[in-house]
């Protein structure tokens, strides 16, 4: 090799002591010759035991090490790591003297936004599967936290409605419902005390409905209606992918924020927010779909659940009024109205009389 | 056939004065800090443990003494094993609490409303039992991580190290913070002189201790100042927030008032005691440098860094301007300006007798610093 025998003045310590030598490095025939002029250093460091200990930059000395131990050799002659480099392939992996500050930023930012717009992709689609992984066990204790979460949040003030024969009712309705449709999960539904016309299904089945909702329902085919309707939320597993992909979200925020500053919390939350707040209009039609399927098998008719919808649309003006909070999460009621119409085929009622009467009165204290 | 004139002979023969060196770069930061912000992106945050090492190896290997650069020997993965167990040791309490209360709270399916008071009690009951273990863990942290880094410094291929026990130094901070609660902060300065001599007296380089003579001496009539200030700042925010809250019923009656233009006045308001404090504090702060590199030693080798306010306030207000405004993308610029502030004023008076320091016995973590993770401190 033409370099054999080039060297360079460098700066040798042995990693017993600080002590800096003086030496001489020169390119053997395997190795790399380091010797002190006073004979204290005699080193041979075979070429493929020689690594840099960190990057080389330009313009600086350069470090090299073994692959074990604590001696280090420095060298300030950037010609001389050329001629190492030819013997010594694997050093080009940490030689940055030649690279372009500006290329390699531009080529990383665009690297960057690449894996962004990816997750943007990637994110909603690898959220079924990944929610469909999690076991029931899971599911369940974690639906029973978003419903206690919930419960304290949106009807901190209401007490839980017990009656009963209303209990048993809403009881026979999800068992006649679910029979249709065989599931893992099995269905909770709890009647709170409040007027918002409301309902919501927590992951692992557990499904809360507020008075409101009953008051506003002309007859119980129309809460059996949005019980199917949730019913199909919770078999879809919406509320679940809503969580997974609030999770790689937040995932992704963190690793691009960092957690140094305080204004990433806010950025994460908004963001979570926004994931979370509601269902995808997808999801919603997904779960008309099963509500109407399931009454269906259940012969139970869908015009109370139509009626519903129109009752809906009629009533949530402009204004944003105790009704509009469901209409909000439930976009788009008239063309709703109109898919369980064509759709809907059932005949008999969802409840008895009797039953629907207990059902209404069971908030009554 | 050296050319040149032996390093050693020429360190004794210079003046005792020694400044550390810095030759790094913003723009070769930058570019390692964007090649970890997409890894990290691509691996949901896991790659930050491998981002801040290659950070730590640069800043560290651009900074010199006697004109040898420093080297980080940390690893990725040491901080990524860390952070699991401080991952186990923090989340594995609060997730034993929280299914230990799951079972103990009846299902809000009977009683929801009902047990609202034994809740509050409960939640109360775990605040405080879990403050004063948060605060133990940060001390412990803060001590492991000063352990880790330093015991993954080598210069002249001679490591440092740190004797001592975390959690020995986590009680006494523990300690220390219920008095300075206790005493409304008054002794924050003694305690605050305490904990640092606690863990500089026992770092090593090599064979030999470094030595820390610290007191609260000249740290009292800053620390008063930032006080006694802050304390009016919050008396001011009080008075004007009464005078806005009256003058809002007023103005209610007849003259209308932009809501965005009040929402910021209150704003404001609210930030000038913080704002006064951090101002302020820059004097103690500057302070407590002058007097932690006065006091330190390491042989015959003595220490001063003699910055002030003006230097101290330079340097963090800028540095929390440009994070915020950037989002955290000023971040390199940030660690840059950072070093060369250190860079700058460190001073190193006497001979450092290379020749006379062995390779260090002190061990050396496995680990990293995980506990860090959750406390957020420390800017690398």
């Amino acid at each position: 090799m033409p370099d054999r025998g080039a060297s360079a003045a460098g700066t040798y310590t042995d990693g017993r002591t600080a002590r800096r030598h003086s030496v001489r490095a020169t390119i053997g025939a395997d190795g790399l010759l380091i010797e002190s002029d006073d004979g204290a250093v005699a080193e041979s460091w075979p070429f493929d035991d020689l690594r840099l200990v960190d990057e080389a930059y330009a313009d600086r000395p350069f470090r090299l090490k073994r692959s074990a131990g604590d001696a280090r050799l420095t060298v300030a002659d950037s010609a001389f790591l050329d001629r190492l480099r030819r013997h010594v392939g694997h050093l080009r992996r940490k030689d940055l003297r030649g690279a372009n500050v500006k290329v390699r930023a531009a080529g990383w930012i665009g690297a960057t936004a690449a894996v962004l717009a990816g997750f943007w992709f990637l994110l909603p689609l690898a959220a079924g599967p990944v929610a469909s992984w999690v076991p029931l066990h899971w599911e369940e204790g974690l639906g029973r936290t978003v419903q206690r979460q919930a419960l304290a949040l949106m009807a901190a003030e209401s007490r839980l409605c017990t009656g009963r024969s209303g209990r048993l009712a809403f009881a026979r309705l999800v068992q006649r419902l679910s029979a249709t449709k065989p599931s893992r999960y099995r269905f909770r539904v709890t009647v709170v005390d409040n007027r918002t016309v409301n309902a919501f299904a927590a992951p692992g089945g557990y499904i809360v409905v507020f008075r409101g909702l009953i008051d506003n329902s002309a007859d119980a085919d129309g809460l059996a209606g949005v019980i199917a309707h949730e019913m199909g939320h919770v078999i879809e597993r919406h509320g679940m992918e809503n969580l997974v992909k609030a999770l790689g979200l937040s995932f992704v925020m963190s690793a691009l924020i960092g957690d140094t500053s305080g204004f990433a919390g806010i950025a994460t939350d908004m963001a979570q927010n926004l994931a979370t707040s509601k269902f995808s209009r997808d999801a919603e039609r997904e779960a008309d779909r099963i509500a109407v399927e399931m009454l269906n098998r259940a012969n139970i008719s869908g015009r109370g659940f139509r009626a519903f919808f129109q009752t809906m649309a009629r009533k949530a003006g402009p204004e944003g009024n105790a009704i509009g909070r469901y209409f909000a999460s439930h976009p788009a009621t008239r063309g709703r109205a109109q898919f369980v119409r064509t759709h809907a085929t059932g005949t008999r009622p969802a409840m008895s009389a009797s039953e629907w009467q207990a059902v209404r009165r069971m908030c009554d204290r | 056939m050296t050319n040149g004139t032996d390093p050693e002979a020429e360190t004794a023969v210079r003046p005792p004065l020694h400044r550390l060196t810095h030759d790094g770069r913003s723009g070769e930061l930058f570019v390692i800090f964007l090649v970890n912000l997409a890894l990290s992106i691509l691996t949901l945050g896991i790659y930050r443990f491998w981002g801040r090492t290659r950070i730590r190896r640069y800043v560290w290997s651009q900074t010199g003494l006697l004109g040898e650069p420093l080297e980080y020997t940390g690893r990725g993965i040491e901080l990524f094993l860390g952070f699991l167990f401080a991952l186990v040791l923090i989340y594995g309490p609060i997730l034993g609490l929280y299914f230990g209360l799951d079972v103990e709270l009846p299902d809000p399916g009977e009683e929801f409303g009902g047990t609202k008071l034994n809740r509050l009690i409960l939640f109360v009951a775990i605040m405080l039992l879990a403050i004063p273990i948060l605060m133990l863990f940060y001390y412990v942290a803060l001590f492991a991580a000063y352990r880790y880094r330093i015991g993954r410094t080598s210069w002249l291929g001679i490591r440092g190290g740190m004797e001592g026990s975390a959690w020995r130094y986590g009680f006494l901070g523990l300690g220390l913070g219920f008095l300075n609660v206790l005493t409304l902060g008054w002794t924050k300065p003694w305690a605050d002189s305490v904990v640092f001599k606690y863990r500089l007296g026992r770092a090593w380089f090599g064979n030999g201790k470094f030595d820390s003579r610290l007191d609260a001496d000249g740290l009292y009539s800053r620390y008063a100042l930032a006080w006694i200030g802050t304390a009016a700042a919050v008396g001011a925010m009080f008075a004007g927030l009464a005078t806005i809250g009256s003058g809002g019923q007023v103005l209610d009656r007849g003259t209308a008032v932009d809501p965005v233009r009040m929402q910021i006045i209150v704003i404001a308001i609210e930030l000038t005691p913080l704002i006064v404090y951090q101002l302020l504090i820059c004097a103690y702060k500057a302070a407590l440098v002058r007097n932690i590199a006065k006091t330190l030693s390491y042989g015959s080798v003595r220490f001063r860094a003699d910055v002030t306010f003006k230097d101290v306030f330079k340097l963090r207000i800028p540095n929390f301007l440009l994070m915020a405004f950037t989002l955290g993308f000023a971040y390199p610029y940030v660690v840059m300006r950072t070093t060369r502030f250190i860079v700058r004023h460190v001073e190193i008076h006497g001979d450092i007798r290379t020749a006379a320091i062995g390779q260090t016995e002190v061990g050396t973590p496995r680990y990293g610093e995980g506990l860090m993770e959750f406390f957020g401190i420390g800017m690398i």
